[in-house]
């Protein structure tokens, strides 16, 4: 018990911190009335929104701080991720400048069963944000629902490269199963 | 103009072509889906192109950090919305269908 106060402590501290840096960094000013100001409004966001930042794991066991990431680890993630941005929105930027459009857009599915509910939330808006693939949707037990604009979009997603950066960033174990079987070429039409 | 300069005007000019491009796809491409496909090019890309050409431009200075938390804080909630938008329209086309086939019956 012990243990897991003094996390919480370090963890409250931390984001107190953080918005402190923040506020520093957004004011530059370092008077010590603004400083004071500062950092009060700081602790007193974090005492009020410290609970609401804590969320329990997908298996209900475990609760994670949402903040509680290896910010290493995220810097390196976005770098990587930045690039792969850039390469899917030459290809997308292809399909549009094609004179004759014959891309074929599909829906694929993939199954990551992450316990952290945020690594779910980081893998669905890295998708979002690779121009080309969009998250449809994310069942309870962890199926990704992904609409692909063209077919080496989806095979780029299906080898499950994203996928395994985000259970390295978070630590965890799960597999990733692609699930060719469901995969939808027909898409329904806008109900507008 | 020294070096600074010419690599801000590339960035900010690849930038606009990725905005150009992107405002093309929302016009050309068939339907709603592919659509968000090509302005999700802009919210990424394109914005991405820009603030690297603004942090070059403005060095590593307070004005610089401030650009990158704008760019954080479009890249943790831009891709909300098209989320939201996205699932809205399946979920209310996947029912349309089913009605249709009910319909046929």
């Amino acid at each position: 018990m012990q243990k897991r106060q003094r996390q919480i402590l370090s963890q409250f501290l931390g984001l107190t911190i953080g918005l402190f840096a923040i506020w520093i960094m957004l004011s530059g000013k370092f008077e010590t009335k603004f400083l004071l100001i500062g950092f009060f409004s700081s602790f007193a966001i974090s005492y009020i929104c410290f609970p609401l930042l804590v969320i329990r794991g997908t298996d209900g066991k475990n609760d994670f701080f949402v903040f509680g990431v290896n910010y290493l680890k995220l810097l390196l993630y976005f770098f990587w991720l930045v690039g792969e941005i850039f390469k899917a929105s030459l290809d997308v930027t292809k399909e549009i400048l094609k004179p004759h459009m014959d891309y074929e857009p599909r829906i694929v599915y993939f199954s990551m069963n992450f316990e952290n509910p945020m690594a779910s939330v980081i893998l669905t808006n890295s998708i979002i944000l690779t121009p080309g693939t969009i998250t449809l949707d994310v069942t309870e037990d962890g199926i990704f629902e992904v609409h692909a604009l063209t077919k080496a979009a989806a095979e780029d997603l299906l080898g499950g490269a994203m996928a395994k950066k985000v259970a390295w960033l978070f630590g965890e174990t799960c597999t990733f199963r692609p699930m060719p079987e469901a995969e939808k070429l027909r898409i329904p039409k806008e109900a507008i | 103009m020294g070096v600074r300069e010419v690599l801000t005007v590339i960035f900010l000019s690849a930038g606009f072509l990725a905005f150009l491009a992107a405002t093309a796809g929302v016009f050309r491409m068939k339907d709603f889906y592919c659509r968000m496909h090509a302005a999700g090019v802009c919210e990424s890309a394109g914005l991405l192109l820009c603030a690297a050409g603004l942090f070059i431009y403005e060095g590593f200075c307070i004005t610089g950090i401030k650009i990158f938390l704008v760019l954080l804080a479009v890249f943790l909630a831009s891709p909300i919305g098209t989320h939201i938008i996205c699932r809205a329209a399946y979920k209310q086309s996947q029912e349309a269908e089913r009605a249709e086939r009910k319909e046929n019956e």
